[in-house]
């Protein structure tokens, strides 16, 4: 009696109990979080309880504070790596980057729409002011990351261009810090010295590792 | 062939994958969410978006500032232009003596008692004297002053301003000749203004004028809005109003006025020299630091698309008072 024993030949055999390729909750899990601020902003102008037009510092201020944010986070992902050894920061560091580059397009662009969408004004002031400079060209420098982020484009560019690119991060980070502290009217910085710290953190392993690991190399050159 | 009972249809059959993975589903949902609320929560958190507007203020609850007379008959100084809302102005205010945030004052400057109140007159004056704030309000006739006001950060408002000419209050402390410039303090009190525990600023607040200034016609000392009392996030009981110049010069809640030979210092000049001058006149031609001043955010517009005048289109009333200054250098 075979059929017995296999009552449908034909069915699948069953994956899910031992899914080779497991939900990977924590991902979309923190890409839905990222939504979060901009849900509740749409959401706050829809209602009427925020108003554009007194509010627009104020939102012009969180969409750049998260934008930042985002990007330290995902500056975050290789030192974890680096000194704890995780591995699972190394799967958000694309999704955590391109949600800051989200948020400061999105930062980006009201300020443009706060200029009018004059060139003129918005050519005037980046002349004028590093404060709007260095914004300026945090955003310009992400715009290639942003458009570089697939997996077909890391192929298409190589691996070792592609990550020569991607140290424009670094760069960016510093300029976005630069840009905050600049901001700040008065003289309460606590906010982009906290982000500055975190950044020379995130930096420095860098460089301690990469120096640490150089040194180890040499020491193996001279032994062979 | 099989003696096995008839299998019902197979689309009622749950699929064996998801029999087997609902709970795994159920746990990787659940995960999901947290996590998703977790980042949420936590983005939400470090913004701290502030949503309350802080409670209304009723304007017919306020009672208008006793006086000896009102006069609201327009003057020739009035603009046209439309006025911005009671809400607007009451609800939108620097003020850092009660945070930061534009709507931090109107949430925070309950705490602020305007009566009573005592201003002192000090320095090179006839006489050193106190006066109590309704005293003062009796001294001369208030008037109401329909005003542009441009502030440094290139948002502006029109406000119908009640108050009193600074120079009718003026003339009555007979300042001796040694007297060049006009300073003004505000209220230092911790208690009551709750953002002086910040070390945002060097308080008490400070501001001032050269006598001249002081003595235009336009400057005023402002006691109420639209007919009331000045609501205490706009600086009750008694602010500065020099509609020429960027609003930071409009000191709030004023507790000593100080004649002195010497140029006083003035708050976000010590803060911010390169950024902030003394004089401040509103002027497109001169840009902050960081941003252009040629154009100004009216509110509740959503854009800098009101051209900025320079002295704030009352030139015609104080350019006379800068004919021989550098207004590049003396910003």
């Amino acid at each position: 009696m075979p059929d017995a024993v296999l009552p449908s030949v034909n069915r699948p055999v069953p994956k899910a109990a031992h899914n080779p390729k497991p939900f990977n909750w924590l991902k979309y899990g923190v890409c839905a979080g990222c939504f979060v601020p901009l849900a509740m902003l749409l959401i706050g102008l829809a209602t009427g309880s925020i108003q554009f037009g007194l509010e627009l510092k104020t939102i012009l201020n969180q969409l750049g504070y998260l934008g930042l944010v985002l990007i330290l986070a995902s500056l975050a992902c290789t030192p974890l790596r680096l000194v704890f050894g995780f591995t699972w920061p190394s799967k958000l560091r694309k999704s955590l980057g391109l949600f800051g580059f989200m948020y400061i397009a999105l930062h980006a662009t009201l300020y443009f729409k706060s200029q009018n969408f004059s060139i003129a004004s918005v050519y005037n002031e980046t002349v004028a002011s590093t404060f709007i400079f260095y914004g300026m060209a945090a955003f310009t420098l992400l715009i290639p990351l942003a458009m570089t982020s697939t997996n077909g484009m890391i192929k298409r560019l190589g691996g070792k261009r592609w990550q020569m690119l991607h140290k424009l991060a670094y760069v960016i980070g510093i300029l976005g810090v630069v840009h905050f502290y600049q901001r700040i009217k008065g003289k309460d910085h606590t906010e982009p010295l906290i982000c500055g710290a975190v950044l020379a953190v995130l930096l420095g392993v860098r460089v301690w590792k990469k120096f640490a690991s150089g040194k180890k190399a040499a020491s193996k050159n001279a032994a062979a | 062939m099989s003696n096995l009972p008839k299998e019902p249809p197979s689309k009622e059959i749950t699929p064996e994958s998801i029999y087997h993975g609902r709970r795994e589903f159920l746990k990787n949902a659940g995960l999901m969410l947290g996590t998703a609320a977790a980042v949420g929560a936590g983005l939400q958190l470090i913004t701290n978006r502030r949503t309350n507007l802080g409670a209304d203020v009723a304007v017919e609850n306020l009672a208008p500032p006793p006086a000896a007379a009102i006069t609201t008959a327009h003057t020739s100084y009035d603009t046209t232009e439309a006025q911005n809302t009671f809400k607007e102005i009451t609800t939108f205010n620097n003020y850092y003596e009660f945070g930061t945030n534009k709507s931090d004052p109107a949430a925070n400057a309950h705490t602020l008692k305007p009566r009573p109140w005592t201003v002192a007159i000090t320095g090179e004056v006839e006489k050193e004297q106190h006066f109590d704030i309704d005293t003062i309000l009796k001294m001369a006739s208030q008037e109401q002053r329909i005003y542009r006001m441009r502030c440094v950060e290139a948002w502006s408002m029109v406000i119908p301003w009640l108050g009193i000419p600074l120079a009718d209050f003026i003339k009555q402390l007979n300042p001796t000749s040694k007297a060049k410039y006009v300073a003004f303090k505000t209220l230092l009190d911790p208690v009551q203004m709750p953002g002086q525990k910040s070390r945002n600023l060097d308080w008490p607040y400070v501001e001032g004028l050269r006598l001249d200034e002081a003595m235009n016609p336009m400057t005023m000392l402002a006691t109420g809005i639209y007919g009331k009392a000045l609501p205490n996030q706009n600086g009750a009981p008694l602010r500065l109003v020099v509609p020429w110049k960027y609003g930071f010069k409009g000191i709030k809640s004023i507790v000593e006025i100080r004649f002195t030979e010497t140029q006083p210092p003035t708050s976000w000049n010590v803060s911010g020299p390169e950024e902030y001058g003394f004089y401040a006149n509103v002027n497109p031609e001169v840009p902050h630091p960081r941003w252009s001043q040629a154009m100004e955010q009216r509110i509740p517009d959503a854009s800098a698309s009101t051209k900025t005048l320079k002295f704030n289109g009352y030139g015609e009333q104080v350019a006379h008072l800068y004919k021989d200054m550098d207004l590049r250098k003396f910003y």
